[in-house]
């Protein structure tokens, strides 16, 4: 009894923020998990005789132009949606570290070029980049992850190179040094543990602006293609009818929200966790 | 203080200059026939034939070696061409000429509306730190950068244009059509606005100074306007310059919901089309406004905060 008394009094305002978005996102994660086994109905099966049905007891959320269950299509759209949002998260933040890790480590030439290609790619709105990308690599899931990711990578690597370049003149790297380590042993080793805490940081406040970035980019026809049930394709769908089944646009978008919140609630509560001086930093990115 | 500009400029041409051929090699490298692709968008899948093809080819210039290519249209940049549209068989520059008022008049707009309310807001939640309103502060700004903008744009058009019919769906047709689009794109400014506003408010008020002035016996107003907000407010110009680039990447998708007739609508238009000269046009124009517009942020800045000056424009 106590002790669950002294977990409550260790709650303060910041960690119920974090608390929540841990529990709004373990809703999320059980949900893509369990997908098939929450789907009333099967989500592509098209049925003319049901559509545009408002949101009632047996179609809670309604249902779309092809009379497919929009709540179905939902769940089944969190498998799609958030997997390719952390998809992005992970491949930019592995790439951003390893890149920005070397290119501090090493220096010269190669680091110059380097961050010259970062300052570009900062120079530019996301969004733009990253259309311009999906014109060379074309439509599609998978395409979608790439072109997120090559503009991503370089919020990751300049932070990691930072690190690596103040870590570069620490004693214990001159010892580790003195001792015999390879330059790899020495990345490895010492380098990667010091960044990984910030790059996890990072990691968590991005997924939910990525999963804003991922639906912006298949609410324009970039991503999924229309038989999937995606939540940007989903509303970029419902436009058409908004009319007459404004649900078909509110749902889908809800779900957007909601995830992105959790993981914007859960990136807050650990950043002050775990590092409450990065909080100003990271604002002023 | 002129040395300061001009560094600052030769910057601007060169992330340009980097900008355009990344975008040029980007887009010119596609696979896939060029050609084929200029038929399709413009006459569609049965205009496809031989002669056609090589007609298209002579005519836009693709039979030579791609560096070939570029170099001739570096130097058509360099002077002020940007090329023809495939699709609309017209000049870029002409085409992009007419759409930049129109952006600039919805961004204007959104970037006003929220200078208005975020500042304001984020004075007075620092003045109330951890009253009511820091907190609903902090609950708009985790709101609002939850919810994606088309969705919010989609929305605003299912309450106030289909179900309370009080303003225009889309387009540009008077001055109540450009309200919905505006509202949408500073939705996702103010909150990162009033963020800044507040923690640069936060950062003046537990300065040494403060405490003298009210040591001092100055009456709080005097306080609050002559030292707390004259200092929390240069850094928040830096902030609303790299607001521009938000208002720069939120008009592709506000301006083509709402089909307004501007630089993001026909960016979208040119990438669907795969209009070559055209995406190339956009994609320089943006970057050009956006490396513009920072470049003059930071000369207002180094007017207003002679410590930039003084040390040549390095700033920590």
């Amino acid at each position: 009894m106590r002790q669950i008394r002294n977990f409550f009094n260790m709650l303060n305002r910041k960690n119920v923020i974090l608390i929540l978005g841990i529990l709004i996102t373990g809703c999320m994660l059980l949900i893509v998990i369990f997908a098939p086994h929450l789907e009333m109905y099967d989500p592509t099966k098209m049925s003319l005789e049901d559509k545009f049905i408002p949101p009632c007891r047996e179609h809670w959320f309604g249902t779309d132009h092809m009379g497919r269950d929009i709540l179905s299509r939902v769940i089944e759209g969190s498998r799609v949606s958030l997997t390719t949002a952390v998809a992005v998260v992970l491949v930019s933040a592995a790439l951003g570290t390893g890149i920005g890790l070397v290119s501090g480590f090493f220096g010269g030439f190669m680091d110059m070029i380097l961050m010259r290609l970062v300052d570009v790619l900062l120079a530019f709105p996301t969004i733009v980049f990253a259309l311009a990308i999906s014109t060379l690599l074309g439509t599609g899931q998978g395409n979608l992850i790439i072109a997120i990711c090559c503009v991503q990578w370089v919020r990751y690597a300049r932070i990691a190179r930072g690190e690596a370049i103040l870590l570069k003149n620490a004693e214990y790297i001159e010892a580790a040094k003195a001792i015999g380590c390879s330059n790899l042993q020495l990345l490895a080793k010492y380098f990667f543990p010091n960044v990984i805490s910030k790059i996890l940081i990072m990691v968590s406040l991005d997924i939910g602006s990525i999963i804003l970035y991922c639906a912006s980019l298949s609410f324009l026809g970039l991503g999924a293609q229309p038989p999937s049930p995606d939540w940007g394709v989903m509303i970029s769908d419902g436009k058409n009818y908004m009319q007459y089944a404004p649900w078909m646009t509110l749902f889908p978008g809800l779900a957007i929200a909601v995830s992105a919140l959790g993981f914007n609630m859960m990136g807050d509560g650990i950043r002050d966790l775990l590092d409450p001086r990065m909080r100003e930093a990271v604002q002023s990115e | 203080m002129a040395k300061y500009i001009v560094k600052r400029l030769g910057v601007v041409l060169i992330v340009l200059w980097l900008v355009s051929t990344l975008t040029y090699f980007m887009v010119h490298v596609t696979p896939g026939d060029t050609a084929k692709a200029i038929i399709v968008s413009v006459y569609g899948e049965d205009a496809v034939s031989e002669e056609t093809l090589e007609r298209v080819r002579d005519k836009f210039d693709l039979k030579k070696p791609v560096y070939m290519q570029y170099l001739e249209w570096l130097k058509d940049v360099a002077t002020g061409h940007l090329g023809t549209s495939y699709k609309y068989d017209k000049p870029v520059l002409e085409m992009l000429a007419i759409r930049v008022p129109n952006t600039i008049m919805l961004g204007g707009a959104a970037f006003l509306l929220s200078v208005i309310i975020a500042l304001p807001i984020g004075i007075l939640s620092a003045l109330r730190h951890n009253g009511i309103l820091d907190h609903g502060v902090r609950g708009f700004v985790l709101l609002t950068s939850s919810f994606p903008s088309f969705w919010i744009a989609l929305i605003l058009i299912i309450i106030f244009s289909i179900r309370l019919k009080l303003l225009p769906v889309s387009g540009m047709t008077g001055a109540a059509s450009i309200v919905l689009p505006a509202v949408t794109l500073s939705v996702g400014m103010i909150a990162t606005t009033t963020r800044m506003m507040r923690s640069s408010m936060l950062d003046v008020l537990g300065q040494d100074y403060m405490t003298v002035a009210k040591l001092k016996g100055l009456k709080p107003g005097k306080i609050i306007w002559g030292h707390a907000i004259r200092n929390a407010i240069p850094p928040i110009v830096t902030v609303l310059g790299l607001q521009i680039g938000h208002i720069l990447g939120g008009a592709v998708i506000v301006e083509n919901i709402f089909s307004w007739p501007g630089i993001g609508a026909l960016f979208i238009d040119a990438v669907n089309a795969k209009d070559l000269p055209m995406i190339e046009g956009c994609v320089l124009l943006i970057t050009f406004g956006y490396a513009i517009v920072n470049v003059i942020v930071d000369i207002i800045y180094a007017c207003i905060d002679p410590r930039v000056r003084y040390t040549g424009g390095e700033r920590a």
